[in-house]
């Protein structure tokens, strides 16, 4: 298999806190990776490093076969420029937990920004296949709302079939569920698990462990800026090894 | 009075351009753009327009022809009529305050927006142009308007450097006739509708920024 992440001892630092420390890991194409926990852990960061909301300032980290933020020119590292990163950006995808709507847009140009002023597509394709998107989701009747007339839950679809118009190779999702209301966690949490199905390859950092036994491949328990402990969910989720992960997933359970 | 109108408009026009840009630069993580801008803010707003006024319209004295050397040259005096003045005067002076107007704006927009902006793959620019400045307008349009009303009265201070504007003609017609109250109170009297003309426009540009924003207005 295709590895669509690869991280070697990833290091961030804000000022003089060490926010992810030495992290390696690696994500398959296809595979759904879940990202459980404690805030202030540094899996929402790790999940910024990866579209270069926030720089690295040691080790490697490659999307797409691509190195992240740098270009190899002999053997020197240069920094790549900001419409290179932004080229580089356009194989993720990233869903935040505020949902990050734009306001000012009905629901329908707010998924067909990406297509047709990044990609310059054209309108009318960008317009059909943001109609098909928005079927996905469950939301073509809404095409022509503004993100304050939606629910959290609706408003969080769109922005999930945003990300997808971009046609991402890799999707991120930042704790897509933390902000809404309990009742409406299942419809999103049912679109990401269609989305899984699909084949496409997720990172998803959340603290909703039924959803990650269930869709993901594979686990990752962080605490403290590092990787206390990775493997399948049963692994994590049920015989977990590290005293950290235990005493995490009994009080979440609780 | 038309001069007047003319003025306001373009100095104002000119002025948001400016403005734009200088808090875009003030913004950027360019320290040299940062600098130039913090320098352009520093020495138009420190000063007094009607300095600032006289100074462009006599730049002929130090700099008797301005232009490209080797591809052309003209005459200072000859460009820097009262019209040519008066708009370089009053446009740079706003355009330092516009500045400021436009990064609290921007400021205002959440950071989850550019954000955003950038996930789908947009370059710092086009993320300001297309996401972050329409939702600014919002914010920036009121205390503009603001601006704007001020800038119709601060039209009069290019009398100084006798373009003709509202108040210029004002003085020479009492200068003929002797009736000076009755001529400042017209001369008011055109300012005060001018003015009200452009508060009305202000609230029809408020409406249209306001969509998607809810009720907040």
């Amino acid at each position: 298999m295709r590895s669509i992440v690869k991280a070697v001892s990833l290091n961030k630092y804000y000022d003089q806190y060490h926010a992810l420390k030495d992290i390696n890991i690696e994500v398959e194409q296809g595979e759904v990776l879940c990202i459980i926990g404690p805030s202030g852990s540094g899996k929402s960061t790790l999940l910024r490093c990866v579209n270069q909301l926030e720089k690295i300032d040691k080790g490697g980290l490659w999307v797409d076969g691509e190195l992240v933020g740098y270009r190899i020119v002999g053997n020197k590292l240069h920094e790549l420029n900001e419409t290179q990163i932004a080229r580089q950006r356009l194989s993720t995808g990233m869903v935040f937990q505020r949902f990050n709507l734009f306001p000012h847009m009905t629901v329908l140009q707010n998924i067909i920004e990406g297509p047709c002023q990044v990609l310059k597509r054209s309108p009318k394709e960008a317009n059909e296949e943001a109609l098909e998107l928005l079927a996905r989701v469950g939301l073509a009747d809404k095409r022509n709302s503004y993100p304050i007339e939606l629910s959290g839950g609706q408003q969080q679809r769109v922005a999930i079939a945003r990300a997808l118009a971009m046609r991402p190779k890799l999707m991120l999702f930042d704790e897509p569920t933390s902000a809404l209301d309990p009742e409406l966690v299942g419809e999103v949490l049912s679109v990401m698990r269609d989305l899984a199905q699909t084949g496409m390859t997720m990172i998803v950092v959340t603290h909703e462990l039924g959803f990650a036994r269930e869709v993901s491949n594979r686990m990752v328990f962080m605490d403290d800026g590092q990787i206390m402990e990775a493997g399948s969910p049963e692994e994590i989720l049920i015989s977990p090894q590290n005293p950290r992960t235990q005493s995490f997933i009994s009080a979440v359970r609780t | 009075m038309l001069n007047t109108i003319v003025m306001a408009v373009l100095a104002m026009a000119l002025g948001i351009v400016f403005g734009v840009i200088t808090a875009i630069m003030r913004m950027s993580a360019n320290p040299i753009l940062r600098y130039v801008a913090l320098t352009y803010t520093w020495l138009f707003r420190g000063t007094p327009l009607i300095l600032q006024l006289l100074l462009w319209f006599n730049l002929a004295l130090i700099f008797p022809t301005i232009g490209i050397p080797g591809l052309f040259e003209m005459d200072t005096v000859s460009l820097m009529t009262p019209f040519a003045a008066a708009l370089l005067g009053l446009s740079i002076n706003q355009g330092a305050y516009t500045a400021e107007v436009v990064r609290a704006g921007l400021l205002s927009v959440d950071t989850g927006q550019y954000e955003a902006a950038k996930s789908i793959g947009m370059p710092r620019l086009q993320a300001l142009r297309r996401i972050i400045l329409p939702q600014a307008m919002r914010i920036i349009i009121p205390p503009v308007g603001n601006e704007f009303i001020g800038m119709v009265k601060m039209t009069s201070l290019a009398s100084v450097i006798q373009y003709s504007e509202l108040l210029y003609n004002a003085q020479n017609i009492y200068y003929a006739n002797a009736r000076v109250m009755e001529l400042l109170i017209v001369a008011g009297i055109w300012y005060l509708a001018t003015v009200t003309v452009l508060s009305f426009g202000q609230s029809r540009l408020e409406r249209r920024f306001a969509r998607g924003a809810g009720k907040r207005s």
